[in-house]
């Protein structure tokens, strides 16, 4: 068991932190959150029912959403869940712009769109998974991440 | 199915370059696996300590109970010598009263005292289950005769 769960964070490092980062908009409380999920993990003798990854994803949103209620985050900024340092420097102005609009998009998505977001593209999960995850049927999630998209390509071409 | 567009913010996003996690992170989950491993040992050792805590009083539990019905013991229930059934827990009370007579002064071949000893000794059994006591009364009476110039009692009773 344990190693089945080491083996998830070894594949879904990024994948877990941004999703808590994602919930809890701040650094230090995503890590915890991250870690947090994996204490209560292992000290559960629970065994997963259904996927071992929805289960270990379920569980770092939930103690990402506990930490953020107990804890507010000291700082008033809300972190990104971009790295704003690692500009691509081939990109022309009007590539870079566009990338800062999607970027500032994504973080001002609801919550549970950001999420679906995140699971999908940077924690690789199917929409199956999410679902799992979220605790809501398929349909639900399929459509709130297809908002989600239209979201930011609305914002796209609103400010372009 | 997602239209063109769509497709297209989904491939610009996944180019996105994401915060990554902190590299304290791998460490803090190893820490928290070796934490977790180590309360799980612990909480085994107590769970295993109190099992034993538990078979042991089980055991003391049953020989008590063994000692209980062994005869001689204090029985769960049983009949006292006239019939009179009980259920244990009893107390046992004994009491001891003695009067003694005035010395009657015998005349003979040597001045002499006579004194008569009415002793009663008293068991009582208080049935607490039933809330009834039952007591018996054994009463003997003895002569103690001495020679006058015994200025104390040979008998004692306590």
């Amino acid at each position: 068991m344990r190693e089945r769960l080491e083996q998830v964070y070894q594949d879904h490092r990024q994948g877990l932190f941004s999703l808590a980062l994602a919930i809890s908009r701040s650094v230090d409380l995503a890590e915890e959150a991250v870690q947090e999920a994996f204490v209560r993990l292992w000290r559960s003798r629970r065994q997963p029912s259904g996927d071992p990854v929805s289960y270990v994803f379920a569980a770092v949103r939930n103690a990402a959403i506990e930490l953020s209620r107990r804890r507010r985050p000291t700082s008033a900024i809300r972190v990104s869940l971009f790295d704003g340092t690692e500009a691509d420097p081939a990109a022309s102005a009007i590539a870079a712009e566009r990338q800062q609009v999607v970027r500032d998009a994504v973080d001002r998505l609801p919550l549970r769109q950001r999420q679906a977001v995140v699971m999908r593209l940077y924690g690789g999960l199917s929409f199956q998974q999410i679902a799992e995850v979220l605790d809501e049927p398929l349909q639900t999630v399929a459509s709130r991440y297809r908002r989600a998209l239209e979201r930011i390509k609305q914002a796209v071409e609103g400010k372009l | 199915m997602l239209d063109e567009n769509l497709r297209q913010i989904e491939q610009e996003l996944l180019r996105l370059p994401l915060r990554r996690p902190p590299d304290s992170l791998d460490q803090r989950i190893t820490q928290a696996g070796v934490y977790a491993l180590a309360a799980r040992r612990r909480r085994r050792i107590l769970f295993r300590s109190a099992l034993c805590l538990v078979a042991a009083a089980c055991l003391l539990a049953v020989a008590a109970v063994v000692d209980w019905r062994q005869p001689g013991g204090q029985q769960a229930g049983s009949v006292f010598p006239d019939g009179t059934a009980y259920i244990a827990p009893i107390q046992i009370e004994q009491v001891w009263s003695s009067v003694a007579t005035e010395p009657d002064m015998l005349e003979g071949e040597g001045q002499a005292v006579r004194v008569q000893h009415h002793v009663v000794r008293q068991i009582r059994w208080i049935d607490e289950a039933r809330n009834i006591r039952i007591q018996w009364d054994f009463p003997s009476v003895h002569t103690e005769t001495m020679p006058l110039q015994y200025e104390q009692w040979p008998v004692e009773y306590n």
